[in-house]
């Protein structure tokens, strides 16, 4: 083979890397936000044992991607050097895992202390939980986390660290990040541009319902004349319906 | 990553709002199904929202629980809501408890305010995302302008913005509708009282973050102890006047009052009639007492419809302090009020100046203006002026010799060797106690200011009504601008010393042979 040949081969190898992390940065990122969504739930009248089981699996499988993650892209820093093409994707990655796992370390620090103080040892700390009107438990935000692919087949192995020593080890991986690769912040550009992601034509029918139930309330009290009925369309009378 | 700039120094320590985990606590007590405050139903088209409480149930509950009036219980409210522990769903943007049927809900406790987790940017360009991307154009102008600002500042992270917005929404989707509004509401508060809207206040704002912590141990290095040396050196040399002395004042009047003496004249000193009389009552016992200072009102009670002042009358001459013929009688009165506000007044001066040339005495306030006039003059100008103001006044059988104490006078002297601005500020002080202490009363008493008092007129109230008056705020225009007041003032002075100039009998003869 000459070198030719070894070189393609080399950089579709390399390719395939670089897609394989995105995919677990992607993946990283669901996970991440399907943890702060459940994370929201705790302390309120929906929490449960259930709720910090799912958090509990949940950021394990985070760590899990963490980790490999965290190896790959080291590895194909050491291997591009500046000027590759693949060079500026996998520094845009770097950054980007930088800032979910800040973000990530954040959740994990208010989960701890949201533990701490809503305690589920005994049964009369449920009356403790903040009644806040959600009805729902975070059990489908945790199966959506759940459906998450980790590109790497790592399985069991890796113990996963307790809820303290993972905020410590994020820590320590942080600031080990930082010293060990130097790449300046402002050398990475967004691929979005601003404004961009809001212009979508499928725009769910829900979210202009989500938005105007929103507004509903925002409806000031002067107008009680206004008849209201259980007809759909008539929203504007229908905060008042707690009247009778 | 993110730039860590205010780390927790002491905040742990010392945290500035002990009051969030009490308020915590209340609503845990609050928030009970048996014992805590009624809650009802929020209906909406398609469904309902339990655990919605109304304001005056709030009320009742926190009277009634903390045996405490209505009053400070409608505080106590408006103190959950401002900080974000209940939100209301009304007028969301308006944190305030409403003591009516107007409804509020419970913050879930991820999103309670902490004084150790500041809300992040990053936490807030994302959320800022979100409602962009679920419907374009709902953000309002002042999150337009922090999402601008945010794609520029955080740009490094933008892609993980979005993500994690897209992400975030993604995830909501999948609980029932209901749950989403709640979640959306009180995201939304959260936001509201950590990122507030501009022109309103967050309860959040504590102030500056200390940059060190206040309870660790400085290092005694070797520039601590030189620190130290410098400080108690100063210490030391500083000469030791008690501020009773310096102030002449009463013997137990504190430092504090001294300072208030100082810094506010016209409001610590009590009026005139009262200090008269505590003069007449000094007088006898030999030793002057003033009573606590009390502030007296530092004008007429009812200034609104009084004198003319500039900014009614939309003359912008009346801006800068001149000398009238005829001050009103108000001016006449606040002359009285300290020795300061005398001298500040340009005919108050005048007519103390005239007192005092009366009395044989002018040097002092000679002096005084001399030095005003090298403190505020121009810097080339100072040594000049020290000459003159020391061949004048201070230099042994000067013809306006002031009689300032041995010590003063030494040091002043030595300090005119290399004269700067403030060379004389030592002796200015002297001369300013002594013209207070002992001339100032004499001139209060004295006819010449009892003939100003008599000949000050009284304005006549301006007649504009209320509308009459913000028409005339309307329509201010600005006053003279700075340049044309300085060629006013050149020109003047060019006038003045063509005036003076010494008369060139070839050029006038020339003149006149022109004209002919």
């Amino acid at each position: 083979m000459n070198r030719w040949q070894r070189s393609v081969g080399e950089i579709q190898a390399r390719r395939k890397q670089v897609s394989k992390c995105e995919h677990a940065q992607s993946a990283l990122g669901r996970v991440t936000a399907c943890y702060q969504q459940m994370a929201t739930s705790l302390g309120s009248n929906t929490d449960g044992s259930s709720l910090r089981e799912e958090l509990e699996r949940t950021r394990a499988l985070a760590h899990r991607i963490c980790t490999g993650l965290h190896q790959s892209l080291l590895a194909l820093l050491v291997e591009t050097e500046q000027g590759q093409e693949d060079r500026e994707q996998v520094e845009r990655l770097w950054v980007l895992f930088l800032s979910c796992l800040e973000s990530f370390q954040q959740d994990l620090r208010r989960v701890s202390t949201l533990e701490e103080i809503f305690p589920l040892t005994q049964r009369k700390d449920r009356q403790a939980l903040v009644n806040t009107g959600a009805v729902g438990g975070g059990s489908e935000v945790a199966s959506r986390a759940a459906t998450v692919q980790v590109p790497w087949a790592t399985g069991d192995e890796e113990p996963r660290p307790d809820l303290r020593a993972h905020v410590v080890e994020i820590d320590g991986l942080l600031q080990e990040m930082l010293r060990s690769v130097n790449i300046p912040l402002w050398s990475v550009e967004p691929t979005q541009k601003a404004w961009a992601e809001a212009c979508k034509d499928g725009q769910d029918e829900l979210e202009d319902v989500l938005e105007e139930m929103m507004e509903v309330e925002v409806v000031s009290q002067d107008n009680r004349a206004s008849g209201c009925c259980s007809h759909s369309t008539c929203r504007l009378g229908c905060a008042f319906c707690l009247l009778n | 990553m993110t730039i860590k700039l205010i780390r927790d120094h002491g905040q742990h320590y010392r945290p500035r709002m002990a009051c969030l985990k009490k308020v915590e606590a209340l609503l845990i007590e609050m928030q009970d199904p048996k014992s805590g405050v009624n809650s009802s139903e929020q209906k909406l088209s398609v469904t309902s929202i339990p655990h919605v409480i109304a304001g005056k149930d709030i009320i009742a509950w926190i009277t009634s629980h903390m045996k405490v009036d209505t009053q400070e219980a409608q505080a106590v409210g408006t103190m959950l809501v401002a900080f974000g522990f209940i939100y209301p769903l009304q007028d969301p943007k308006k944190l305030i408890l409403k003591a009516d049927g107007s409804f509020y809900r419970f913050q879930t406790p991820y999103f309670w305010p902490a004084q150790k987790w500041k809300a992040q940017d990053t936490d807030y360009a994302i959320y800022l995302a979100k409602r962009n991307i679920r419907k374009k154009g709902i953000l309002d102008e002042y999150e337009q302008e922090r999402y601008e600002k945010f794609y520029k500042w955080l740009n490094h992270k933008w892609d993980f913005i979005v993500n994690q917005a897209k992400e975030q929404n993604r995830a909501g989707k999948q609980r029932t509708k209901a749950d989403r509004v709640v979640f959306d509401c009180q995201e939304r508060a959260y936001w509201i009282v950590h990122r507030p809207p501009p022109e309103t206040h967050s309860a959040m704002d504590y102030g500056v973050d200390r940059l060190f912590d206040p309870n660790a141990e400085e290092e005694k290095t070797s520039y601590y102890y030189r620190r130290i040396i410098i400080f108690t050196q100063q210490a030391i040399m500083r000469p030791k006047v008690k501020s009773t002395v310096s102030l002449g004042a009463n013997p137990w009047q504190t430092d504090d009052d001294a300072y208030w003496t100082l810094n506010m004249p016209e409001v610590c000193q009590p009026e005139p009639a009262e200090r008269n009389k505590q003069k007449a009552q000094g007088k006898q016992d030999g030793v002057v007492w003033s009573t606590v200072p009390q502030p007296s009102p530092r004008g007429p009670p009812d200034s609104t419809r009084s004198a003319p002042s500039p900014h009614l009358l939309q003359c912008s001459e009346l801006f800068e302090p001149c000398i009238v013929d005829l001050p009103t009688k108000m001016t006449v009165e606040r002359w009285s009020f300290s020795f300061l506000e005398l001298l500040r007044d340009p005919c108050g001066r005048a007519n103390f100046r005239l007192f005092l040339k009366k009395e044989f005495s002018g040097e002092n306030l000679a002096f005084w203006e001399a030095a005003e006039e090298l403190k505020w003059g121009a810097a080339s100008a100072i040594s000049e002026k020290a000459e003159t103001v020391f061949k004048m006044f201070l230099a042994p059988g000067a013809p306006r010799w002031i009689n300032v104490d041995g010590r003063t006078m030494a040091l002043t002297v030595k300090g005119l060797q290399c004269p700067h601005r403030y060379v004389l500020d030592a002796a200015q002080t002297h001369i300013f106690m002594l013209m207070k202490k002992d001339t100032f009363y004499r001139y209060l008493k004295s006819p010449v200011y009892k003939d100003m008092q008599k000949k000050a007129i009284s304005p006549a109230p301006h007649n504009f009504t209320e509308a009459q008056l913000e028409q005339n705020s309307r329509n201010r225009k600005p006053g003279l601008h700075p340049f044309v007041t300085w060629q006013r003032q050149q020109e003047e002075k060019a006038r003045a010393a063509a005036a003076t100039a010494p008369i060139d009998i070839k050029k006038l003869i020339a003149n006149k042979l022109e004209r002919q």
